[in-house]
């Protein structure tokens, strides 16, 4: 092969590697190009001499940072980050009318703000579920449920302050699939969390339950105190112990439970 | 202007120019600009967290970043322009005569600074071993329109990238529990990501998919903990009500663990329906996942990631089994106060117990000792930090500047 041959051999594998997947158009297209460009140099000083002298001296380099501002667009776009997806096209838009655009990295900075928006809500919307079911597995004493209504509150304040609604979240399947309730679990949650965080959920019927159920069973076993007694002398009683678990080494393993201790 | 923000991004920001003394007029005027938008900015906030709150993405930040590339740009023009040295020699920078174009000994050599960091850090051996086979190109040809092409063809430049950063994903995956999902799905993404990706576009497509498809995995890994966590608390303070009702030490005593057993019962009984009703689970889903069961048994680490821990007796799961079969088939508490229980429930060591906590680090430190990721743990840790706190979830190589 002569050395100009080599030269066309080499942007040809470039151009056939880049053309082997979609997100790479523009490099694919360039080093095409540049392959057929120098296909009729004599020798490798020509073709790069011609290189130098003509647009694909700086396009590489362009197609390059295109291509990537491509792939970044296309993945917002994927993700439904339209905001995301619009800094990248404007990138791309800038890189395309003038190449030395690319030095000038500040969308970085917008991208950055969009995933700080972004890990914002997730955190919300994540501690709003969490103390949703903190709330509502809570029993009915009314210190424990402020305490549960407060961090319900804190949670939806955090997500008023990300400027998007609680319906907006709940109805983006993203946001959604961040929940692994079923549909009427989530169903549940979304219509219940916005008003248990203005008014908590009324627990009196487990007040009630709780009261008519420890005066039955403690003037049951008040009287029968001795058999109570009796079947706590034969229970395998209240121990103290703990132990150590080793991970396995894979995710279809088991845990190897090791330096038992118990008292 | 606040001393914090002063000291935090002000002087910090308008240093960063002094590194390029020699910029065009043009370029210091947008500068000098920027700078006297910058101080203002500064001054009309009264406190950090206010100034950070609205800092990051704002205009003066975007027109920061700008104006930095801008003068790398001219930096890095002025430096091409002419020609470079390596090992004592000069080259033309932009060759257009075959006479011209570097050795490819000597132009392979622009990465052997790289090579000697990855070799100074001891253990990033595919990174390493991808580093020698570019300097090893030099060995099978004298021609570098040859050497480019072997380059290509082998793509020896893309596995530099994939194999050094493999060596750290894979080493940290390697010290965390595998059954922990929450922890170790970050990072088996971006290692699975890694293996797979064959070119730079793919990579920044994959990754940022992946910066947004990862908190939905880890999120429901961490629901299905803090359920078992909950349900497992209710359980315990089911059996020590029992307990305390069983061995009557005084009325009171035996009021406040029938009290315990009631409100527990109440607890359990709404969680089992709401786990079937809400999640299409039972308990014995839970307490039958390998994943699951450790976090009714209270678990907490015993290393920096967590991957051995200090656990209550696993007997537990045998008597939470018990109780919550008898709560489910009906079985009222009177009935439950009244006949033996099956199994121990073993409640924790004083956490305080020292010689316990001691035998049990000291295990897991020998367990631990021979994952690389602990002896290099000053380096490694932080990235594990960053990236399990969510700081970090772009999967890029932390150790290459970007």
């Amino acid at each position: 092969m002569s050395d100009v041959n080599r030269c066309v051999h080499l942007y040809d594998t470039m151009a056939k590697r880049f053309a082997g997947t979609p997100l790479a158009p523009n490099q694919a297209r360039v080093y095409a190009e540049v392959r057929d460009y120098i296909s009729t140099c004599s020798s490798v000083n020509e073709a790069l001499e011609k290189i130098k002298n003509s647009k694909y001296y700086t396009m590489q380099a362009q197609a390059l940072m295109l291509d990537k501002m491509h792939s970044y667009a296309l993945a917002a776009k994927d993700n439904g980050m339209p905001a995301l997806e619009k800094i990248y096209e404007e990138k791309y838009k800038e890189i395309e009318g003038d190449y030395l655009k690319a030095y000038e990295t500040g969308y970085t900075q917008k991208a950055a703000a969009e995933w700080i928006k972004e890990n914002n809500i997730i955190s919300a919307f994540c501690s709003i579920y969490t103390a949703y079911i903190e709330l509502i597995c809570c029993g009915f004493e009314p210190a424990e449920i402020n305490e549960k209504q407060k961090r319900l509150k804190y949670a939806f304040n955090a997500l008023n302050n990300c400027n998007v609604s609680f319906e907006d979240v709940c109805a983006n399947s993203h946001y959604r699939n961040l929940i692994p309730a079923n549909d009427h679990g989530f169903n549940k949650f979304k219509s219940e969390a916005p008003i248990f965080a203005n008014a908590a959920p009324d627990k009196r019927v487990y007040k009630d339950e709780f009261e008519s159920e420890f005066n039955r069973i403690w003037a049951d076993i008040t009287s029968n105190k001795a058999t109570v007694m009796a079947a706590g002398g034969q229970s395998n009683s209240l121990k103290k112990g703990a132990c150590v678990a080793i991970p396995p080494k894979n995710k279809l393993g088991k845990y190897e439970f090791t330096l038992r201790q118990e008292e | 202007m606040d001393n914090m923000i002063k000291m935090t991004f002000y002087d910090p920001y308008i240093q960063t120019f002094d590194a390029y003394p020699n910029i065009s007029d043009g370029l210091r005027a947008q500068i000098e600009a920027w700078k006297k938008d910058f101080y203002n900015v500064c001054e009309s906030q009264r406190d950090l967290a206010s100034f950070s709150q609205g800092f990051i993405g704002s205009e003066i930040q975007v027109r920061y970043t700008d104006l930095v590339g801008k003068a790398a740009m001219e930096a890095m023009s002025a430096q091409s322009s002419a020609s470079y040295n390596v090992g004592g020699n000069e080259y033309v920078a932009n060759p257009t005569r075959e006479e011209d174009i570097i050795p490819v000994s000597a132009y392979l050599e622009q990465y052997r600074e790289a090579y000697n960091e990855v070799k100074k850090s001891g253990y990033r051996k595919r990174g390493e071993a991808a580093y020698e086979k570019i300097f090893d190109v030099a060995n099978r040809t004298d021609d570098m329109v040859e050497a480019q092409i072997i380059i290509e063809e082998e793509r020896l430049l893309w596995k530099i990238v994939t194999e050094d950063t493999l060596d750290i994903y894979e080493t940290i995956l390697e010290a965390m529990d595998p059954l922990y999902e929450a922890m170790t799905e970050p990072i088996s993404e971006f290692v699975d990501i890694y293996k797979s990706a064959k070119g730079d576009e793919e990579l920044t497509y994959k990754l940022e998919r992946a910066q947004f498809k990862i908190p939905e995995i880890a999120q429901k890994s961490t629901t299905k903990i803090f359920l078992a966590a909950l349900l497992g608390t209710s359980l315990l303070n089911f059996a020590k009500g029992r307990y305390q009702v069983q061995s009557w030490q005084n009325d009171q005593q035996a009021r406040e663990g029938l009290a315990s057993m009631i409100a527990s019962k109440q607890k359990i009984l709404f969680m089992v329906k709401m786990l079937k009703d809400q999640f299409n689970l039972t308990f014995n889903d839970l307490v039958n996942d390998e994943f699951t069961k450790i976090w009714f048994l209270n678990p907490r680490g015993l290393d920096a990631l967590n991957r051995i821990k200090r656990v209550m007796l696993p007997e537990n799961l045998n008597a939470f089994n018990e109780i919550v079969d008898d709560i489910i088939s009906g079985k009222s508490i009177e009935e439950m106060i009244k006949t033996p229980s099956r199994y121990v429930v073993y409640f924790d060591l004083d956490k305080k117990d020292s010689s316990f906590n001691s035998e049990a680090s000291a295990l897991a430190k020998e367990k631990n000792n021979a994952l690389t990721y602990y002896k290099y743990l000053n380096e490694l840790g932080k990235v594990a930090e960053n990236v399990l706190s969510g700081r970090d979830r772009s999967g890029q190589n932390p150790f290459v500047k970007k």
